[in-house]
């Protein structure tokens, strides 16, 4: 298979959720000397973009999220090493997410960061119930170009005005853009805290990153 | 102007297609707002049967000529349900209970191997139990006869819930694809579980007139799996106890996509979250099943002002008032911090729009 041929059928897996193969599509378009970063950019992203306009449009729901989520983790496995050692382009940025503290949903949250990761941004997940100073020590190591704070429940989303706020005690608020998203989460709240974005899906995640780097 | 039904006649009547004198109103309030009303914080809210019934008992006496929905009952969240079945419960102090999905990690054989819960043995279902023992024996008994809390009124999570939680959603939504027979077998086990807790409560409180299915994650699925692996339990559900009881199916989620099928279920009436269109909820099944809907809790009631709270109850009465079988409530449960001057506009708005004699 050629190389636009090979991009394009790991596209096709990850938006059929082909759990079965996707690995070995992978190793064959390595094999075939395709970079690993442009399978992620051209492959993955492809495929997780196309995922994302169905899940718009309402012809994917969560169980289809979390099945090419789960492909593309798959794929993201055997290229990693590959992209470790390579000097390809850079990522499309790099995003720091978590759950606030006190929340312990994170289905959301691992929705959002495999599509950030599929459209190729490097991502750190920090998981759920991180403390504030968790975030902002982490930030001050990881030196991400946005952090995705996720929160479910009315009561715990007052933790993401904690975090902006610790950000500017520390002094570090203007070096990083923070996107918010979560069940009770609404636009004008984002606003209200200080968010430099809203994300009312993974899909708009994604898109919100990107505009926000452009 | 007079009105000639009580709140519960003017429920009881819209809910079963009839039309009542006026558009019912109902606040839907749930702990994390009873807790704050009371000024309390969380923690000692959801496993305190006495704080559980004075918050709600304080929140009805501030209303009442309001029957509330889903009423003065033994609130426990999600937990009582995923708990039966083996799942560890975190109670945060101040946010709703947490189920952690023990199921996740399980090998196949050790899910094929759980059995329904045991509603008088296992996790919490024996305290909510004795909770609503407590507050059947404990509640001015005005509000039990008024309003009918209690005696006769039953709550249970769904079953799409009850699994989704016990197995993390993620694994859940994998077994659909990967392994459906073993996301049935969780389903089968969450659906006896939930009609055992239900029975259970009728031992205690009396036949139903009324219960509630809560089952938020069904509107997760696509059509197609919806059809396959909720709407058959669900359906088991309402047929076990609908008799004379009014069954209602809660599900705050976006669920527009399964309005072809969801009257399917069996219920009375739909509790419907505020993302869906009421026109578009009517059209599809307003004339099979009573619509309870659907404020925007946040947006609206929350953050809006009177005025605009009003105004979009008037838009909603006349869109769900034509023909009786529509019920005015909020999208979701009642968000901590709103004013009672909002609520006091939806009541207004019942009041003044809601006649159905002009």
């Amino acid at each position: 298979m050629d190389p636009t041929a090979l991009k394009s059928r790991i596209a096709e897996a990850i938006v059929d959720f082909d759990m079965d193969h996707i690995e070995e599509l992978t190793r064959e378009a390595l094999r075939a000397g395709i970079p690993a970063h442009d399978l992620v950019l051209d492959g993955l992203s492809m495929g997780m973009t196309i995922v994302g306009e169905r899940y718009a449009s309402r012809e994917y729901f969560l169980p289809e999220l979390v099945m090419c989520a789960e492909t593309m983790k798959l794929a993201m496995a055997v290229l990693e090493p590959h992209l470790a050692s390579e000097t390809g382009p850079k990522s499309a940025g790099k995003v720091l997410i978590g759950t606030v503290a006190g929340d312990l949903h994170d289905i959301g949250k691992n929705i959002v960061a495999s599509m950030l990761q599929g459209a190729g941004f490097e991502v750190h997940d920090l998981g759920v119930d991180v403390p504030t100073a968790s975030f902002i020590r982490h930030i001050r190591d990881t030196k991400p170009d946005i952090v995705g704070l996720s929160a479910l429940l009315l009561t715990t989303r007052e933790a993401m005005a904690d975090v902006i706020r610790a950000l500017h005690e520390a002094g570090i608020r203007q070096e990083v853009k923070v996107i918010v998203g979560g069940c009770p989460i609404t636009p004008d709240f984002a606003e209200a805290i200080g968010a430099d974005g809203f994300a009312a899906d993974a899909l708009e995640a994604v898109q919100v990153a990107k505009a926000l780097l452009a | 102007m007079a009105t000639t039904m009580t709140p519960w006649e003017r429920f009881t009547t819209a809910a079963r297609m009839g039309i009542p004198d006026q558009v019912p109103f109902v606040p839907f309030v749930t702990g994390h707002f009873f807790a704050w009303f009371l000024g309390i914080e969380e923690g000692d809210y959801w496993d305190s049967p006495e704080n559980k019934l004075k918050a709600q008992v304080a929140f009805q006496e501030s209303w009442p000529d309001l029957m509330l929905y889903p009423g003065i009952y033994w609130d426990y969240s999600v937990a009582v349900e995923p708990s039966a079945l083996g799942a560890g419960i975190h109670f945060p102090p101040n946010a709703s209970p947490h189920v952690e999905p023990f199921l996740k990690s399980a090998s196949r054989d050790e899910i094929l191997a759980r059995e329904p819960g045991d509603p008088y043995r296992d996790g919490l279902m024996p305290r909510a139990l004795d909770t609503l023992k407590y507050m059947l024996e404990h509640c001015p008994r005005k509000w039990i006869d008024q309003y009918g809390y209690l005696a006769g009124a039953g709550a249970t999570l769904g079953p799409t819930d009850v699994a989704g939680l016990c197995r993390g959603y993620d694994r859940f939504s994998m077994d659909l694809y990967r392994d459906p027979q073993l996301a049935h077998h969780l389903m089968t086990i969450a659906t006896e579980t939930c009609i055992r807790y239900l029975h259970a409560q009728q031992e205690i409180g009396g036949p139903f007139h009324r219960f509630q299915v809560a089952d938020d994650s069904l509107a997760f699925l696509s059509p197609k799996h919806f059809s396959e692996f909720s709407l058959p339990y669900l359906q088991r559900i309402f047929a076990e106890f609908k008799g004379e009881a009014i069954g209602i199916l809660h599900c705050d989620t976006n669920s527009s996509h399964l309005l072809d099928v969801i009257a399917d279920v069996g219920m009375d009436v739909f509790n419907y979250g505020p993302e869906l269109d009421t026109a578009s909820v009517k059209q599809k099944i307003g004339e099979r099943v009573c619509l309870l809907g659907n404020l925007d809790p946040l947006g609206a009631l929350l953050n809006g002002t009177a005025d605009k709270v009003e105004a979009d109850c008037k838009r909603l009465i006349e869109i769900g008032k034509p023909d009786g079988g529509f019920i005015l409530t909020m999208g979701s449960g009642t968000a901590r911090g709103t004013s009672q001057k909002n609520i006091g506009a939806m009541r207004n708005a019942a009041l003044r729009y809601g006649r159905y004699d002009r």
